[in-house]
């Protein structure tokens, strides 16, 4: 792999996100009505115009952050942790995020406040992960993991709990949440929480470097000039922020934090400057695809329903993390 | 005689309750090759990660120029010191010139681009230590010996006065250690670098170093030149293992053995 020059960087982001924009794009005609893709704007019919500001394009719109949260602040965590296998779905992230934002609806606040009531949350339950699993300066793999699922369980259990308690229209979006479901939101929200996003994704992608020298363990980072725990904090901080502000509008889309990043550093090599932002992308590329899958396998079908997205996620990701487990095992 | 380099005051290090460094001063001349050797846990690379910054002293200073360490800025001090560790895992597989790049670190802004000085200082870097030829490899896919010689080459990118190698030579077989150490002596030789290093090997030792460092239990022993440091009696006790010395008639380099 050739070493990353600006050029290398500035042309492999422009293609991804220009491919972004075409399939979501594309995503946003397909749907229960096709919307139609050879005709002029001007000559859409005033209901085909609507469908799409109204329902297609908040819709792949909410795809595109959310996709690119969870891509690049996988590979983020993997690059930190270490852990091919880490993420934030696995790691209880997401579901700590999850806790924070139905708490947050459970006290009534006004949306602009659950994100950061949601990145708190999170923010707490990786700290917690990673202090188990850090034993004198060095993270143990399985320990890591194992400490995630725990953590899921316990987690769950207090939603569940919430679950109970609530009304049965709260109780329905509390399961939406859990499963990961895309839903037509506002524009104020997206844009709100695409704010955050953007904001995330620049911390991490300056944080590039430091990661890169992490990969080498902290003795070695600090060696070359740099303060791990300075750029740990900062990188778990960022990472956290855009999980707890996806999680609110899409809930638990598990598996796309774990192979997006793979899939970046297959495309980009292992350099996080350029892997973190390419990861953005990917995972909003195909987070796109997979909703896609969700809203319209099963509509034309007899059954007349949409999947939620976290189940198509998950038939393609799990049997992905089965494959790089065996992998792993071999080497 | 050199000016001092590094200067090692009263340096305590304790890891939770005991006292794995006590009390050791010494200075680090300009220019030399100095030899830290000692038994397992005699506490070596603790000391020598004491003087490349990344360990702090319970008490005590190390000195550089005058400014303790620990008050450096992390980028500042690695401009001056470079350190070489035993073994270095990466989850991710990056290739040659990349991990060379990554001594470039204390000089890069803040998005972390290197530009065409940094370029040229990595290739150069790696040229010095035949390593250019692998610049596309990924570090996995290398031999040990070159793997050493990659970091070795990003510890020269660094462009410190001081390096610091901890147990260059471990898991090398004698061609690929001969290799390792004629590289830190000509670098030394040629530009002046000064060489701290860790070794097993008293003979290797003796040969390459100026002067040896002689640990046990976190007290130094005995510093000096080879042929008055490796004695029969000195190395004998530092080892608590029974062991002969012979001089060579030509170089008068003492080589010791065990007895049995």
């Amino acid at each position: 792999m050739k070493s990353l020059t600006i050029k290398k960087w500035l042309a492999t982001n422009v293609l991804l996100v220009v491919l972004a924009v075409l399939v979501a794009f594309a995503a946003s005609l397909v749907g229960e009505k096709s919307l139609p893709f050879f005709t002029r704007w001007s000559a859409w019919s005033p209901e085909d115009k609507d469908i799409f500001w109204a329902s297609r394009l908040p819709r792949v719109l909410l795809a595109a952050v959310t996709g690119m949260a969870l891509g690049s602040s996988g590979t983020a965590f993997q690059g930190l942790l270490q852990n091919a296998l880490a993420d934030p779905y696995i790691l209880g992230v997401s579901s700590g995020a999850a806790l924070g934002s139905i708490l947050g609806y459970a006290l009534g606040l006004p949306f602009a406040g659950i994100p950061f009531f949601a990145f708190a949350a999170s923010l707490a339950a990786m700290l917690l992960v990673y202090r188990t699993a850090m034993r004198g300066g060095q993270i143990a793999p399985h320990t890591l993991l194992l400490t995630g699922v725990i953590l899921n369980a316990f987690l769950f259990a207090f939603i569940l709990i919430l679950n109970g308690l609530a009304s049965f229209e709260q109780a329905q979006k509390i399961i939406f949440l859990l499963i990961g479901n895309l839903e037509t939101e506002t524009y104020g929200r997206i844009g709100l929480v695409a704010g955050i996003v953007a904001a995330g994704l620049i911390v991490l992608t300056a944080e590039g470097h430091a990661l890169n020298l992490l990969t080498s363990g902290p003795e070695t980072a600090r060696s070359l000039g740099i303060d791990p725990n300075r750029h740990r904090k900062r990188v778990f901080f960022a990472a956290s922020l855009m999980v707890g502000a996806v999680v609110p509008l899409a809930g638990l889309v598990g598996f796309i934090g774990l192979f997006v990043p793979h899939i970046a550093r297959w495309v980009t090599g292992p350099d996080h400057r350029l892997s973190i932002p390419a990861a953005a992308w990917i995972g909003a590329t195909l987070l796109i695809v997979c909703d896609t899958l969700a809203r319209t396998l099963l509509v034309s079908s007899a059954f007349q329903t949409e999947l939620p997205v976290g189940a198509v996620t998950a038939l393609v990701g799990a049997p992905f993390f089965l494959l790089l487990m065996k992998k792993r095992g071999r080497s | 005689m050199n000016p001092s380099c590094l200067s090692v005051q009263n340096l305590r290090f304790r890891y939770v309750r005991d006292d794995v460094l006590n009390d050791l001063a010494f200075d680090v001349r300009s220019g030399e090759i100095l030899a830290l050797l000692g038994p397992n846990a005699s506490g070596k690379t603790t000391l020598l990660k004491n003087m490349a910054g990344l360990l702090h002293p319970s008490s005590g200073r190390v000195l550089m120029n005058g400014i303790d360490l620990t008050d450096r800025p992390h980028r500042e001090r690695a401009r001056a010191i470079a350190f070489v560790p035993q073994s270095e895992d990466t989850f991710l597989d990056f290739s040659a010139e990349q991990t060379v790049l990554m001594g470039r670190a204390p000089y890069v802004g803040t998005w972390g681009f290197e530009s065409a000085e940094d370029r040229a200082k990595t290739r150069e870097a790696m040229e010095r230590t035949d390593t250019w030829i692998l610049r596309e490899r990924g570090l996995s896919e290398l031999s040990g010996g070159e793997r050493q010689r990659v970091i070795l080459a990003r510890a020269l990118a660094q462009e410190a006065k001081l390096l610091l190698l901890d147990e260059p030579t471990s898991h090398l077989d004698v061609r690929y250690q001969k290799e390792i150490l004629d590289l830190c002596a000509s670098l030394n030789a040629e530009r002046g670098l000064t060489v701290v290093m860790t070794l097993h090997d008293l003979n290797l030792a003796a040969l390459y170093a100026h002067r040896l460092l002689l640990l046990k239990e976190g007290k130094v022993v005995r510093l000096g030149f080879p042929a008055e440091t490796l004695t029969e009696e000195t190395i004998s006790e530092v080892f608590s293992v029974p062991m002969k010395v012979v001089k060579d008639e030509k170089s008068g380099l003492p080589s010791s053995f065990p007895i049995r």
